[in-house]
């Protein structure tokens, strides 16, 4: 993302005008927008025109349009983002008052005015637009019959295949049903991955299974590949690594980035930073409970008495609908600043993301144990 | 498409097979151990109610105890209320009741009788005269039984008395010098009391049916006299001759209906059979005589009745159970003749109860078809409608079932004392009566009237071929290459199922790639995969039997990998082998840390399996140190006592998977002295030392819910199948609960479509139908290969299917995991063979195991070894049932990064 202007004002309100450059870009957008905020955009739109004879025709006209924004959509899958609202700047095809949908466009710029920027928001501008914490990695994780490609940027983990193909058991005295199968398979992924993985983007392509299933299936890429003189693969032949996972549900990313083969490799990416805060969560509160907390309550306590140490908070938190709720939380991230602790912003879309949503979405690491009575009866 | 043509078309021979073996006629193998046990008691104490010198044999008590099902006080009552009476009554009301013409003339022959009695009254002869009376009476009043539901003669078309024409034909056409032959010719050898007294004139009737079975095979009574079972006490009293002669008689007509009944026998068989299962000898003897009656009767009518026969089977058939019982009681209450009738009222008055149960499993019977049917292929129908073609399929396919059920009867014959060898006839004869009544299923096709959905009663069927299907599902598991795949190779060969080809072929390819020793293993490892990496990867099937169980083998593989597939086979096992090697340091490495040998008795414990044989492998490494064994076992007890297993329940053997030793013989001196001179069991009695087999053997076969809705959870499907139809799909799994047959409706969840059960496949045979516990391959018609995925469930259409939810609520039992379990803690659920990817939602509470009592409400985390109660939800729905409703279905298992964290029991299910 380019930032190409900025204004804030004392009061916190301002605008901002970006041109979003990959599909990432808008899922920060989408981060960023919230209800009731203004969005100037480049959009097409559909006018009727009458004529003085009566008959009617539909133009589809370009137009800039500033609208105050009441829904957002976000389709992961495709990249898209669909802002609806209400026209607020008089133009001479949309009264008003006139409701329009906007699909923002890449590469086109748009400014974004909010009545108040905060930390949160000012901080996932920061981070977009930052071009060297770029790593592009596909990973595939399978187990016999489920295979899932995915893409994993920065802030997200986008789901591009879920291969399940139903791969027969082996059955006594015969095991061509399960071997057409397990070809069937094979086969599938090979196909999503020519298909999906660009090679000049992703550096890394990460196979994980468990057992063998990742170590057949290359030798039988490698195979196809050679049989089909399929350039791209295999000149990228060093760019797959080849990971244990436990299972090949898309859960198993999270041992993905455990494993110290890919640690190194992706040691600054968010994603592997998210999935560390998270596993030192857990052995915290395996270790010492009153040091490791979550839910909102929990952690405003800890807060109020100063002892958080790492912050773990979802970005879903932040798109929240509601205002004071959006409020609730980055007041919690501006006290918890305060306090010197670290802040980690999860993206919902990685596997650590989601598995702090299920966490109530925010969860502590303390410096110092606090007891507190956390087990009130609901 | 007359029954007159498949009468013609009847291989005798074929017939005739099963009972031209006279050393199987055992009436007592029917019953179990337990059965025994009372009757012996049963006779003790009515010996001892009624005195010794009542002159009632053992032999009767025994069978009246049969009779009433082992209540002494009935028993006593009715062998001390005197025949005299019950006689003389019969023979009274005989008069009053006229019956229709020929019935009259049965009428004349129970007169007869009765002046042949009245002649010598009050005597002992006198007696066995009427007893003997009572029995033909009574043969010929139960004989409209039979003949009432396979003919229906008379209650549904007022026709004339087939019975009571067989019976006058029987009398005119039957020289009497004959009859005192055969009375003669019945008399050496037996002694029987009917000898004097002009005992010859005195059972008139008996004697005819008799001569009838002489005019037609002499050399038959030759026979028979030969087989009679010998009596020391052949001068006692009456009573006990009328044992005797009863079994003659039904011996007599045994050889009868086989010879003579060339038109009637394929008729008659299914109800004498099925009869004959009947548990009063009372009832048996009769119907022995019914057979040669009637077939007398049709050789002499069988035109007349033929079209007769035809429609009444119709009718009877499409009767439901219900009036068919009235029916039959109501042909009993008219009787054949008068003498019948009262008979027959005695029958009522007195064993009704007995008797009318008779029916109803009779009926059972004649409604549904049986699997082993082997006459079915005699039926030629010129044009067999669509509806004969399907049940022909079906029984042909049936067919090679019966193999499977036959070679257990002998086993448990050859355990059962002698006397009581008729009544395994009767067993034979009534598998053989089934099918017969299958076979008169199909021989209407115009009227499919049996109901769609249940042709078998399976439950009934299923108590009845429970013995013959003592079938358990046996998963091996433990640590990775601790031999498990190689042990039950090599168990599978030396129990013959592979041959000593086909090991030869593994043995050298296994050597060509440098893996000797994995020879056995290729048995169950069949992918290529596994065998050149020489590691099992999935559940490898396949099935053996030992003396008294009959297995189906889930080999499970032992890396950790592939402890899913382990789950899936492991959810399908009613008992385990946990395999561990001896080794040095290998033990250690399967047991300590994160050895599988660990994870997977736990696995096999939280799946319900609670009976376990400990196999300790590779002894042989050690030397067959009998320190290095008593190590193993000492741990290994300790662990699995602490798992929950039962001290009883855990058994260990010494074993060499690759040499084979102790696994199916005994170990000798000779064999392993180091291994002899040591093992032995002090708690195994008089096998001190048993082999693997020996403890196989002994598993004790778990509660199957077989009357439960049918339920089986998918554990693989796929295209075709084993009678290669192309639009049907096969699914495998054990059925968790209920029972299946072929043609049922099946609903699948989710997705709730319809399909129709073509082929069942249990243990790689075909059956037609099967019950909870068995592993079965179903075909399945109807739905698209699209709509399976593994862990749907099969259910039956006739019950509220299972639910798929994607959030319910369980208990759980919480192992090792690394780390604390919150909310939103994530896991791989697994249920049956299915894994998806859940998360707890909600932690409800923790609570102390022992005692129930909550100890945290709504806690942020749980420990590892704690009970809690939680609300999972899954990415998609699961199958799932409560576990009180089926205790398959209701468990589940929480795996984590390749770890099992917790397992735990369905306690709720939301819609939402």
């Amino acid at each position: 993302m380019k930032l190409l202007h900025q204004r804030i004002e004392k009061d916190q309100s301002g605008s901002v005008r970006l041109i979003p450059e990959q599909p990432e870009d808008m899922w920060h957008i989408y981060n960023l927008i919230q209800k009731s905020d203004q969005l100037e955009a480049s959009t097409v739109r559909g006018v009727k025109s009458e004529t003085s004879t009566g008959s009617v025709s539909t133009d589809r006209v370009r137009l800039r349009l500033t609208i105050v924004i009441e829904d957002v959509f976000f389709d992961v899958q495709a990249g898209a983002l669909r802002i609806n609202g209400r026209n607020i700047a008089e133009n001479k095809f949309v009264g008003i008052g006139q409701y329009h949908t906007l699909d923002l466009e890449m590469n086109q710029p748009f400014t974004l005015r909010k009545s108040e920027w905060d930390l949160i928001s000012l901080q996932r501008i920061k981070d977009a637009c930052d071009i060297t914490r770029q790593a592009d990695v596909a990973a595939v994780t399978m187990h016999e019959g489920l295979a899932v490609i995915c893409l994993l940027t920065q802030y997200m983990t986008v789901v591009r295949q879920r291969i399940e193909v139903p791969v027969p058991r082996k059955r006594r005295g015969s095991t061509t049903n399960y071997e057409s199968g397990i070809e069937r398979f094979y086969d599938q992924i090979y196909r999503g991955i020519k298909q999906h993985i660009d090679f000049s983007i992703i550096k890394v392509v990460i196979l994980g299974s468990p057992g063998f299933v990742r170590d057949q299936f290359f030798d039988y890429m490698m195979a196809q590949a050679v049989k089909a003189d399929d350039k791209t693969i295999l000149e990228n032949k060093s760019k797959f690594l080849r990971v244990h996972t436990s299972s090949g549900h898309k859960g198993a990313l999270e041992e993905v980035m455990r494993d110290p083969q890919i640690k190194t490799q992706l040691a600054d990416t968010k994603s592997a930073q998210e999935a560390k805060a998270i596993d030192s969560f857990y052995q915290m509160l395996n270790k010492d409970p009153d040091r490791a907390f979550y839910g909102y309550d929990d952690v405003r306590k800890a807060a109020d008495n100063g002892a958080i140490g790492t912050l773990m908070v979802t970005d879903e938190l932040f798109r929240a609908a509601d205002i004071p709720t959006r409020k609730k939380y980055i007041r919690l991230v501006e006290d918890s600043k305060a306090t010197n602790a670290d802040i980690l912003v999860f993206s919902s879309l990685h596997v650590s993301g989601e598995q702090l949503n299920q966490l109530t979405g925010v969860a502590a690491i303390l410096n110092f144990p606090l007891i507190i009575d956390s087990d009130v009866e609901d | 498409m007359s029954r007159h043509r498949a009468i013609r078309n009847l291989d005798l021979n074929e017939e005739f097979y099963d009972d031209d073996d006279g050393a199987v006629y055992d009436e007592m193998d029917d019953l179990s151990e337990q059965d025994q046990l009372k009757l012996l008691s049963g006779i003790e104490a009515v010996k001892k109610a009624i005195g010794s010198n009542t002159g009632i044999s053992e032999q009767e008590i025994k069978e009246s105890l049969w009779y009433y099902y082992f209540d002494e006080a009935s028993t006593i009552a009715w062998l001390q209320s005197g025949q005299h009476a019950r006689n003389d009554e019969l023979l009274k009301n005989a008069r009053h009741r006229p019956g229709n013409p020929p019935a009259q003339q049965s009428t004349k022959s129970a007169d007869a009788a009765h002046n042949a009695s009245s002649a010598a009254p009050g005597t002992g002869s006198s007696l066995l005269s009427l007893k003997s009376l009572a029995s033909t009476g009574g043969l010929s009043s139960l004989s409209r039984k039979p003949l009432g539901l396979n003919n229906s003669m008379k209650t549904q078309t007022g026709s004339t008395s087939v019975v009571g024409k067989a019976l006058a034909a029987l009398k005119t056409t039957t020289p009497l010098p004959i009859n005192s032959a055969v009375v003669e010719k019945h008399s050496k050898p037996n002694l029987l009391g009917y000898q004097g007294g002009g005992a010859g004139g005195l059972s008139l009737p008996q004697l005819a049916a008799r001569s009838a079975a002489n005019t037609t095979r002499t050399p038959v009574l030759r026979n028979f006299s030969g087989r009679q079972t010998p009596t020391p006490k052949s001068t006692t009293p009456e009573p006990k001759t009328l044992e005797e002669d009863a079994s003659t008689s039904a011996a007599l007509s045994q050889q009868m209906h086989r010879k003579a009944g060339l038109s009637a026998a394929d008729i008659m068989q299914p109800s004498v059979a099925t009869l004959y299962a009947q548990p009063s000898s009372l009832a048996r003897f009769i119907l022995d005589n019914i057979a040669p009656t009637a077939a007398y009767e049709s050789k002499a009518a069988s035109l007349a009745i033929k079209d007769e026969f035809k429609r009444d089977i119709q009718e009877l058939l499409e009767a439901n159970k219900r009036i068919r019982k009235v029916d039959v009681a109501k042909l009993l209450g008219e009787g054949v003749g008068g003498a019948m009738a009262e008979y027959d009222r005695r029958l009522r008055n007195g064993h009704r109860p007995n008797y009318i149960a008779g029916d109803v499993s009779f009926l059972n019977i004649l409604a549904g078809k049986s699997s082993s049917d082997t006459t079915m292929r005699h039926f030629s129908f010129d044009t067999p409608s669509p509806d004969d073609k399907v049940l022909t399929a079906q029984c042909m396919t049936g067919k090679a079932s019966a193999p499977t059920s036959a070679p257990i009867s002998p086993v448990v014959s050859s355990k059962v004392a002698v006397p009581t060898k008729e009544i395994n006839k009767l067993k034979i004869g009534s598998q053989r009566g089934q099918s017969q009544g299958s076979g008169s299923d199909s021989s209407r096709p115009q009227t499919p009237v049996v109901a769609p959905k249940k042709r078998i009663d399976v439950v009934d069927e299923y108590s009845k071929h429970q013995k013959s299907r003592e079938a358990l599902n046996l998963v091996v598991v433990g640590h990775v290459d601790a031999g498990k795949s190689t042990l039950m190779g090599h168990l599978l060969y030396a129990l013959g199922q592979v041959n000593e080809r086909t090991i030869k072929k593994f043995e050298r390819d296994a050597e060509r790639i440098g893996k000797g020793s994995f020879a056995y293993a290729w048995v169950l490892d069949e992918t290529e995969e596994e065998r050149s990496r020489g590691v099992t990867m999935d559940v490898a099937t396949s099935s053996f039997a030992t003396d008294n169980r009959k297995f189906t083998l889930l080999d499970a593989p032992g890396h950790r990998d592939f402890v899913p597939n382990m789950i899936s086979g492991a959810s399908r096992a009613d008992v385990a082998m946990l395999v561990v090697d001896a080794s040095t340091g290998e033990f250690e490495s399967g047991f300590d840390g994160n050895g599988q040998t660990r994870e997977h008795a736990i696995l096999i414990r939280s799946l319900g399996v609670r009976q376990l044989v400990v196999a300790v492998n590779k002894l042989d490494m050690v030397g067959w140190d009998e320190g290095r064994y008593s190590e193993i076992t000492g741990r290994l007890l300790e662990f699995l006592l602490s798992c929950g297993y039962q001290k009883d329940d855990v058994r260990f053997v010494p074993v060499s998977g690759l040499k084979g030793t102790n696994l199916v013989c005994c170990i000798s001196d000779k064999d392993v002295p180091e291994l002899a001179a040591w093992y032995k069991d002090e708690k195994e009695g008089e096998n001190a030392s048993p082999c693997l087999v020996d403890l196989l053997d002994t598993f004790t076969i778990p509660e199957r819910p077989v009357d439960k809705p049918f339920r089986l959870s998918i554990t693989d499907f796929f295209k075709g199948g084993v009678v290669g139809s192309a639009n049907s799909v096969s699914v495998s799994g054990r059925i968790a609960q209920g029972n299946v047959q072929l043609g049922e409706q099946v609903v699948l969840v989710p997705g709730g479509e319809r399909g129709t059960i073509k082929a069942i496949d249990v243990d790689f045979v075909s059956e037609e139908w099967a019950v909870a516990g068995d592993s079965v391959v179903l075909m399945i018609q109807g739905i698209d290969i699209q709509q399976f995925s593994i862990g749907s469930i099969v259910c039956s259409a006739l019950s509220t299917p299972v639910q798929a939810v994607s959030r319910f609520e369980a208990q759980l039992v919480i192992f090792d995991p690394p780390v604390p379990i919150t909310n939103g803690f994530p896991a791989l659920i697994h249920v049956q063979s299915l894994n998806v990817p859940a998360a707890i939602n909600k932690i409800i509470e923790v609570f102390d195991q022992r005692t129930g009592e909550v100890v945290k409400r709504r806690p942020r985390y749980i420990r590892k070894g704690a009970t809690a109660r939680v609300e999972i939800v899954t990415d998609t729905p699961v199958c799932l049932e409560l576990f009180k409703d089926s205790k398959e279905l209701g468990r589940i298992m929480l795996r984590k990064n390749g770890e099992t964290i917790a397992a735990g029991i369905v306690t709720a299910l939301f819609s939402k």
